[in-house]
């Protein structure tokens, strides 16, 4: 395994919307970035995280009696976990027979890995489809990225990425020749915004997205849409204004934000920060997206 | 849609359906009159006295004519099957919760003092019922001792025994092609040839007799038809309407005795076609086959339906689709629990490939695809075959009828089913002109009635072979003594005591099919369907004398081979590699029903690898299990020598055959029902549809050869939209690259989220797919939950 083998949080086949065609995704544990709608928090911590889902507990107190650390108390929400107490050593994880009790994050050989993705070879071919390599942020494991795609170039599946693009140029440059397609997420062009937001500095997310723009990588910028950040008519403006500048000619990927993910941060035991925000309205996702349009910049709404 | 097609399909969707008994009336009758012939002139002849003398109809604004019964979705009575149980059916027809039947207090006293008892003792369950062994009766029945019988649903033949049949696809190209006049003139031909002097040449010229009798009548009722337009149109005021019937009096007039020269003359001649050998037949699964192949030469020649031929067209077909709707089936209380609706399997096929491998698609195949996207009817079934040259844009048009959600159409895999077909002994040409009948059967040009051979309950021989032959819910000892499973030290052990006892079940089915298959020829005869049936009129012999080109069947049906293997890998990873427990204490365990075990019982459910999630290891053991069924069923033949064959269609069986087995290693509680078909366990296939797909492939499905069912679910909107839609049409794509039979997509409904919001550890399958995000249904917020149920809601409007 190689010395920085992260973490992975999820495997996900059958995704629709993290590039072309019909593809798996590989969820990196672990994100420089805190964005405060983050709809995976079990992606923002690089280490490994137990986790409870309330919906599955059968109420047996298996978990709270194996728990050689004492970590674990059952409530009137089903288990609380003292996150100071617990080793993530797993004896509740693997305890527990319904599931409830998980494990957010598991090392994977890369072999393992490409046999996974090429499992669905079938439904790929026929759909344009293939791997991505999503989070949190694969980059933090620039080394262990390179190795992964390079091995899914190896099977002739197609690659993508999806990144903050919070790391240092050097990562994506060693990555870039191995990536069909690029998901660069700008969530602001602001800094005070972006640190408010996302609890880090606009550079060097900037700088990476408008050098990588100048070279050929086959690029799609994506604009997470997220009320009281970056929906007021002066935040789209600027973004777009941005994008005509610096990134011309480049595809924006509208990102509604959505909800999914608020139930999480209760099995996480934490504090969700967005709760009770509205999604944002189709008309003023309408808007936005003209206003990019109208820049001359080709925009589309996801989901 | 046009008006006079809305305003059609209102009164069809609206009619009360009912019970119209002057079929067993005149039936009836006939055979009692004419006790003194053979049976296929009998039926002949009840024919002719029905098309005769029938009321019929021709209704407002239609174009296409023609019905068995003279009052909309009302079900003919076929005493000649149906009489064994359906007097104990009366009572309670008109108020039963699910299709109710309207019988009127006279009909029914007729059907029960006349109708009925003329056929009592002369149906094939009442012969098979005396005939049977003890061992063997064990098996089928739940009270050996009792009549009328009761399904022990651990092999069963009822539908063969109690309910007719159905199932076929009828040669329409017969009668469209030469007309039925060409026919009798055929028949008459080879019967004036034969020397009545030779006594093995009495049964040729009776069949031929009766075949003469069938058509002369079934051009008699065309013709009444035509009469009845020309009356119609003298007395209607609107002169478009009267020119309407005036041409529907000359269509009649020219079809089906003639072949048709325009587009309306050959649905009409269809229409008669299918309706009369709906009159002969009793069951379902009569299915209209590759419509828009043999359609297509009438759709192309005709320059009468002017500049708008394409509107006009898809008028007509529309307004076939409303006679198909019209038909209506007479089915027992527990048949119809299991089906609201009445669903009736006529399988519309469109695409495919022509016998030379080039693509089928033609004009036809999109207006057949379209018809049922504006009328959204359950009748008929639309079904589309897929290979490697379908058309993108007919695949991209049967996706958009599947998002409508009315269960249309269902997909299927053309070159593995093509594949299947040539291990019948079927030179390519023939295998790749197959037609798919009922659910997902394909049957060949030329195939006589492929008669059902009933269902086997496989769990039943796992829980046999965990109890030395004893079934634990019942004590009843039915199976073999395979021996203590305190004495199976190995898996392979468990294994050939499954085999033994499985392969002892499928011999028991084949001895009630094989009694049964002889009752059947003597008790049932089509004259109808036989002349239509390449080469019933070249050889002189009805479909019952073994005349088709071909017969294959009978079709036997193996029911929970998910449900068992799921079970054996968790044997064999609890019992044999965790060594958690011996097969004994697992043995008790189930027996007991998980009592007090509930913790256990989780632990197999969601610990223990399911089938579903591309696992090889315990796919496999899946298809081992269906496999091993399958093998046991081809060693056997039917009265005409044809070999057997197994298919994977659930029917009512899935949780009829459950509630009757207890509980099972793969954590399925005593008396559930079984997994739906070739289908996972309901909730585990935890990893999205291509895994599930991929495990179903791997299940060597073309051996399997009277078909296998796969329903799947999409979620409304993921194919809201085209990049949707082609990512849909790919994921077919893929299912059939990766082996899958058949699949039926069904939108998940607001209904079913709501079941997911409320037994969250049941509905841990439904997927949410949004970019860069990760999580099921089950695990969201409740109010984000509503708002996805909302949306679905209006997504299904």
């Amino acid at each position: 395994m190689p010395t920085d083998a992260p973490l992975l949080f999820n495997i996900q086949k059958y995704s629709l919307f993290d590039g072309p065609g019909i593809r798996t995704v590989f969820f990196f544990k672990g994100c420089p970035l805190s964005c405060r709608w983050c709809s995976n928090p079990e992606s923002q911590s690089p280490a490994a995280e137990i986790a409870f889902e309330e919906r599955v507990c059968m109420g047996c107190g298996r978990c709270v009696a194996t728990c050689p650390n004492e970590a674990l108390s059952a409530d009137t929400r089903g288990i609380s976990v003292d996150r100071r107490k617990c080793t993530v050593c797993l004896a509740c994880v693997e305890g527990c027979p319904t599931g409830a009790m998980l494990q957010y994050g598991r090392r994977y050989e890369i072999d393992e890995l490409v046999a996974i993705a090429a499992k669905d070879s079938a439904f790929y071919r026929r759909s344009g489809g293939g791997v991505t390599l999503s989070g949190g942020e694969p980059l933090l494991y620039p080394a262990f990225a390179k190795e992964l795609l390079a091995a899914c170039r190896d099977e002739a599946l197609d690659t993508a990425i999806e990144t903050c693009g919070a790391v240092e140029w050097n990562a994506i440059a060693e990555v870039a020749p191995l990536i069909d397609t690029f998901y660069f997420d700008l969530k602001h062009v602001d800094d005070a915004k972006h640190r408010e937001g996302t609890r880090h500095g606009v550079e060097p997310t900037l700088s990476n997205l408008r050098r990588l723009a100048t070279g050929d990588a086959n690029l799609v910028v994506r604009y997470p849409f997220i009320p009281n950040f970056n929906t007021a008519p002066e935040d789209v403006e600027a973004i777009a204004e941005w994008v005509a500048e610096n990134a011309p000619g480049r595809r924006v990927e509208l990102m509604p934000y959505h909800r999914y993910g608020e139930k999480k941060y209760a099995t996480l035991d934490r504090l969700y920060t967005m709760e009770g925000t509205t999604v944002p309205s189709d008309e003023e996702i309408a808007s936005a997206v003209e206003v990019f349009t109208h820049r001359g910049i080709e925009c589309v709404r996801m989901h | 849609m046009n008006e006079r097609v809305s305003s059609i399909r209102k009164e069809v969707l609206e009619a009360l359906p009912s019970v119209d008994i002057v079929r067993g009336r005149v039936y009836t009758q006939t055979h009692a009159e004419q006790r003194a012939l053979p049976l296929v002139m009998r039926n002949a002849l009840a024919m002719k006295a029905l098309y005769e003398t029938m009321p019929i109809a021709i209704h407002d604004g239609e174009l296409i004519v023609g019905a068995p019964t003279i009052k909309r979705r009302a079900a003919q009575v076929y005493p000649e099957v149906q009489s064994g149980w359906l007097g104990g059916e009366l009572e309670g027809l008109g108020t039963r919760e699910w299709d109710p039947l309207v019988l009127s207090p006279e009909d029914r006293r007729e059907l029960e003092e006349e109708i009925l008892p003329f056929w009592r003792g002369q149906t094939i369950n009442e012969r098979v019922y005396r005939q049977l062994g003890r061992d063997t009766k064990s098996f089928l029945y739940r009270d050996p001792d009792e009549y009328p019988t009761k399904p022990s649903c651990f092999i069963d033949n009822f539908s063969l025994l109690e309910k007719g049949i159905g199932t076929t696809v009828p040669n329409y190209r017969a009668i469209l092609e030469k007309g039925a006049s060409a026919l009798i003139a055929k028949a008459t031909n080879a019967k004036n040839a034969l020397d009545p002097t030779a006594p093995e040449n009495i049964d040729k010229i009776v069949f031929y007799e009766a075949a003469e009798t069938v058509l002369a009548a079934f051009i008699r009722l065309a013709e009444r038809y035509s009469e009845l337009a020309d009356a119609m149109a003298t007395r209607e005021t609107d002169p478009k309407r009267a020119a309407e019937l005036r041409e529907i009096a000359r269509i009649c007039k020219k079809v089906p005795a003639e072949p048709p020269s325009t587009f309306q003359e050959a649905l009409q001649s269809f229409w008669f076609t299918h309706l009369s050998v709906r009159v002969e037949l009793s069951g379902h699964s009569l299915s209209p086959g590759r419509f828009d192949q043999y359609m297509h030469p009438y759709y192309e020649m005709d320059d009468t339906l002017g500049p708008d031929k394409r509107e006009r067209a898809l008028e007509l077909i529309e307004l076939l689709y409303l006679k198909f709707s019209e038909l209506m089936l007479l089915v027992s209380t527990p048949t119809s629990r299991h089906y609201a609706g009445v669903p009736q399997w006529q399988n519309l096929n469109v695409g495919g490939r022509k016998e030379d491998g080039t693509d089928a698609t033609n004009d036809l195949s999109y207006l057949c695809i379209e018809a049922m996207a504006a009328l959204r009817v359950q009748q008929p079934d639309i079904s589309i075959r897929v290979h490697l040259h379908t058309p993108e844009k007919l695949l991209l048009a049967a996706c958009k009828l599947s998002r409508l959600g009315t269960g249309h159409p269902k997909f299927y895999n053309d070159e593995l089913i093509t594949l299947s077909m040539t291990s019948r002994g079927l030179s390519i040409e023939e295998a790749r002109n197959f037609s798919v009948m009922g659910c997902v059967e394909p049957r060949v040009y030329g195939e006589g009635i492929h008669i059902t051979g009933g269902h086997v309950n496989v769990p039943i021989a796992l829980e046999l072979a965990l109890n030395d032959g004893v079934l634990p819910s019942s004590g009843r000892a039915i199976g073999l003594k395979t021996g203590d499973p305190a004495g199976f030290d190995t898996f392979e052990k468990l294994w050939d005591a499954f085999r033994a006892q499985l392969d002892n079940m499928v011999h028991h089915l084949f001895i009630i099919d094989a009694y049964a298959e002889r009752a059947y020829v003597d008790y049932i005869s089509t004259p109808f369907l036989s002349a239509l049936t390449a080469d019933c009129l070249s050889r002189g012999k009805s479909l019952q004398q073994g005349g088709a080109r071909y017969n294959f069947g009978p079709a036997v049906n193996l029911f929970g081979c998910t449900d068992a293997g799921d079970s054996f890998y968790a044997i064999k990873k609890v019992v044999y590699e965790k060594k958690m427990m011996t097969l004994p204490e697992l043995v008790g365990i189930l027996n007991a029903n998980f009592e007090g075990q509930e913790e256990f019982r989780q632990f197999l459910l969601h610990k223990i690898e399911k089938y579903g999630n591309d696992v090889d290891e315990v796919d496999f053991l899946v298809r081992d299990v269906a496999q091993a069924g399958n093998e046991a069923i081809m060693r056997h033949h039917n009265i005409f020598g044809g070999q057997a064959d197994g298919g994977i269609i659930p029917v009512t069986s899935g949780i009829a055959f459950g509630s009757v087995a207890g509980a099972f290693a793969s954590g399925r509680k005593k008396g559930v029902a079984y997994a739906d078909s070739v289908s996972p366990m309901p909730g585990m296939d935890v990893n999205g549809p291509t895994a599930s797909l991929k495990s179903v492939g791997k299940m060597d499905l073309a051996r399997l050869k009277n078909g296998t069912l796969l329903n799947i679910k999409i979620n409304p909107t993921s194919v809201k939209d085209d990049a949707g839609l082609r990512k849909f049409a790919s994921l077919i794509r893929g299912a059939f690259d990766a082996g899958v039979w058949h699949l039926q997509a069904n939108c998940v409904t607001a209904e079913t989220l709501r079941a997911a919001q409320e037994r969250p550890a049941e509905h841990r399958d439904l997927l949410i797919r949004v970019a860069g995000y990760s999580a099921y249904f089950a695990n969201l917020h409740n109010e984000v939950q509503e708002d996805i149920i909302a949306r679905t809601e209006f997504a299904e409007l």
